[in-house]
Order: structure tokens, then C-alpha cells, then sequence
């Protein structure tokens, strides 16, 4: 590993390590970046602390990024899945195309209404991440009230869930279009330089 | 203005990036096309080497089947690549062997994809493209229209090269499932000197220059001239 790699890896894993109060976190970098730096904080969560959570995908098919994750041993198959299931997986991969609300949305009625499906209450309890992806598309496909019901359901899952964090990375220029409210939602925002990115 | 929402990367053809509002969308696919001579390859090529620059990764997929050192003998005095950053920023991947051995399009879109995975680059190349619709079995269509899906996947801006035959202006198959056509074309001026041309034809999201620009391709790579025709 690169000088430049470990320094990443090290300004990640020391924003991983935030106190729990810390549990909104955004990951900025240059776009062109974003998917080597989603590859990046996965591999310290599941690989590294062998976290359970929720990866949601905003523009990438679930089973793509499965592939991804199996490739480089984050997670395979085994570990990971594109089925929420009660007793399941280490890792949830989520469908969150346009935005992560309408997953989040289906996953709380599942929840409040146990004849919707298997229960998964306890299974979320054990989560402790819910990571997406790319929210630098979330502009690309929502207006600001489709911006601001993504980051209402987020709030919601998080208070339902205390032990979970809120991990999203976005590439630094598409922050304007998110507007204002997005940034300020999270606590704790990490910037990766370019010119860590460079090898 | 049109596309100010999309992100950005730069061509690395000089003169170019100025045409379409800075650069091509990130991400997106391009279909760079051309008769023989008009500079595809080289295209192609400049537009890694801008990439390595700017800290990016690619990856240049052949499917000629060309020894990359063949490849690079004949490459390597342009001053914009640096030997140096092959095999490393940039990789060569010869498609041929596994075209050749199966001739399956899944197979072949598998050998795409567990390569663009290994290495995650930020651009990508097909060079040239339009070879494998005489050697895979079944759809070529349906082939195109799954390779762009699996390319748009990976967040990267892919540049595919396509053969111009003589009876169409561009490869028509592949330019509708482009984001982007760019055409590279051999022309006579008035003074009946051969010239080389490049317009955009289509850019999804870009207000871009219309029309023929005068191209030339000297030791530097391409330059295009805006204006001059």
C-alpha cells in the first residue's frame, strides 16, 4: 500500500472511530473518487471490524456491487445479500435507485407492521451502519423535497436505531446542489485531498 | 445552462474540453468513431493519459489482439504518455483470447467486468469495438446494449472506438446506446490537401460546438482547432 492509500485509510478510520454521539458522518472526495472510496470505507467496516450494516446503492444495481465487495473479499456472497432477511447476512446490500427514502420508507412500515413480513426488528438492532454510497446522485434525481425526505427517513431510522450510524460519501462539487440542509444534517464531514488520491 | 449539475472529466484532447462545457460527463460512454487513420487509437490514448494527470486509473481493453509491446512501439513517441504509467495507472487488457476461445458474449462481458473490477479505473477503453460484432455468436445488438449497461455500472467515463464502414457516416448500432459520438474524419480542403476532421455529433446533457473542426495530430496528440474547418 501506497503512502498515499494509508493516509486515506488512516483519515477514514479515524473518522470511523468518532464517539458514538458522532453517528452522521459524510465522506467528501473528488467524484471521479467516490466509488474507490465507498470500496475504501466498506473494507474498514465489514473487512477490518467486522461491523454489521446496510449498504445502500444509489445508482449502482444491488448485485454490482456484491460483485464488487466479492472481488476484492469484502464481502462475498456468503457474508452478503441482496435479500433483507431475519437471521441473515453480515451485510445488507440495498436498492436505494433515485433515492435511499423510498428503501428506508418500506423497511419502517415492514417494522411498525409485523404482518408485512418475516420480522426484522432484532436484525436491525444488530446493525450498526447504514452506508450509501454516492448521495452526490441524490441531486441528480430529487428536487429539494425529495432531498429533504431522504434525510427524514434517515433521522427516522436512526432514532428507531441508536446503535446505527449514518455513513454517506459524495463527491465535493455536487454539495451545492444537495443545498444547504444536507450538509448541515451530518455531524462530523471528512475530506479526502486530491492530492491523496493521486497514485 | 444545460449539464452544470454533471460532473466533469477532461478529455486530454487539446482544445477539445472547450467545445463541451469543460469535459465529458462523469460518467458516461463515448463512441469515438473513424475510418481507418483518422486517430481513434491515439484518441483514446491522450484521453487515458489526461486521466493519469489528474490521478485517475484506466484501463485499455484491445480487441485486436495486439502484443501490447507492438502496441506501445508504436505509440510511445507522443509526449503526452509516459511509458512509465503503463501497466501501472494505466492497464492493457487483450480481449482477443477470450474472444477467439469462446466467442460468448457473457463470457465476454465477465472478462470485462472482473477486470474494470480488479482495478476500479475511472476511465475506460474498447479499442475498437466494432471487431467484436464479427466474432461473437448471437446478438451484437443485445451485446452492445448490455455491454453499455455493465459500463455506465461502474462510474467511470468508457471510451469505445468504432470502424467506420464506407457506407454510413458513423457505426449507427452502437451510437444509440452512447451518451456521447465523436467523429473523427479525413476530408480535402479547397486546396485539395487531405485534413483531418472532428465534430461532435452528440453529447447527452451538453450544450457542445456543432460542425467540423480542423484536427491535427502531431508528437503533442491531437489538437483540435475550434472555428478553423
Amino acid at each position: 500500500m501506497t503512502r498515499q492509500n494509508e493516509a486515506v485509510m488512516q483519515r477514514l478510520r479515524g473518522a470511523l472511530d468518532s464517539p458514538p454521539a458522532v453517528r452522521k458522518l459524510l465522506v467528501t472526495m473528488r467524484a471521479q473518487s467516490v466509488t474507490r472510496m465507498d470500496l475504501a470505507v466498506a473494507k474498514i467496516l465489514i473487512s477490518e471490524r467486522k461491523e454489521r450494516g446496510i449498504y445502500v446503492t444509489i445508482d449502482r444495481p444491488d448485485k454490482h456491487v456484491l460483485t464488487i465487495l466479492s472481488r476484492h473479499n469484502v464481502a462475498g456472497p456468503g457474508e452478503a445479500s441482496t435479500e433483507m432477511e431475519p437471521a441473515g447476512k453480515r451485510l445488507f446490500i440495498a436498492k436505494g435507485i433515485f433515492s435511499p427514502a423510498v428503501f428506508i420508507g418500506e423497511l419502517l412500515n415492514r417494522i411498525r407492521d409485523p404482518r408485512s413480513g418475516p420480522p426484522l426488528d432484532a436484525e436491525l438492532r444488530a446493525m450498526r451502519f447504514l452506508l450509501v454510497d454516492n448521495l452526490s446522485s441524490l441531486a441528480a434525481y430529487n428536487g429539494p423535497k425529495g432531498i429533504d425526505a431522504c434525510f427524514g427517513h434517515v433521522a427516522m431510522m436512526l432514532m428507531q436505531y441508536p446503535s446505527m450510524r449514518f455513513i454517506a460519501l459524495a463527491g465535493r462539487d455536487s454539495l451545492p446542489a444537495l443545498g444547504p440542509g444536507a450538509t448541515a444534517f451530518f455531524n462530523l464531514g471528512v475530506e479526502i485531498p486530491d492530492e491523496w488520491l493521486m497514485d | 445552462m444545460v449539464g452544470e449539475t454533471l460532473e466533469r472529466v477532461r478529455s486530454g484532447i487539446n482544445g477539445m474540453d472547450e467545445m463541451m462545457q469543460g469535459g465529458f460527463a462523469f460518467p458516461s460512454t463515448v463512441l469515438v468513431a473513424g475510418s481507418a487513420g483518422t486517430g481513434k487509437t491515439t484518441f483514446a490514448l491522450q484521453f487515458l493519459a489526461r486521466g493519469v494527470k489528474d490521478g485517475e486509473q484506466g484501463i485499455f481493453f484491445t480487441t485486436l489482439s495486439e502484443p501490447t509491446q507492438w502496441m506501445l512501439r508504436f505509440v510511445t513517441h507522443f509526449s503526452f504518455l509516459d511509458k512509465d504509467t503503463f501497466g501501472k495507472q494505466i492497464r492493457y487488457v487483450d480481449l482477443g483470447p477470450t474472444l477467439r476461445k469462446d466467442r460468448d458474449p457473457d463470457k465476454l462481458l465477465k472478462f470485462i467486468d472482473d477486470n474494470i473490477a480488479e482495478y476500479m479505473p475511472q476511465r475506460i477503453v474498447i479499442d475498437p469495438i466494432s471487431v467484436i460484432g464479427n466474432m461473437i455468436k448471437g446478438d451484437y445488438r443485445m451485446f452492445l446494449y448490455d455491454l453499455a449497461n455493465h459500463l455506465k455500472n461502474w462510474r467511470a467515463v468508457s471510451i469505445l472506438t468504432g470502424e467506420v464502414l464506407p457506407q454510413e457516416p458513423y457505426p449507427v448500432e452502437i451510437s444509440y446506446i452512447v451518451d456521447t459520438v465523436v467523429l473523427l474524419s479525413l476530408g480535402l480542403t479547397s486546396e485539395g490537401t487531405r485534413r483531418k476532421y472532428l465534430e461532435i455529433l452528440k453529447m447527452r446533457g451538453t450544450q457542445h460546438t456543432t460542425g467540423q473542426h480542423l484536427m491535427d495530430v502531431s508528437r503533442d496528440g491531437i489538437t483540435v482547432t475550434v472555428g478553423l474547418k
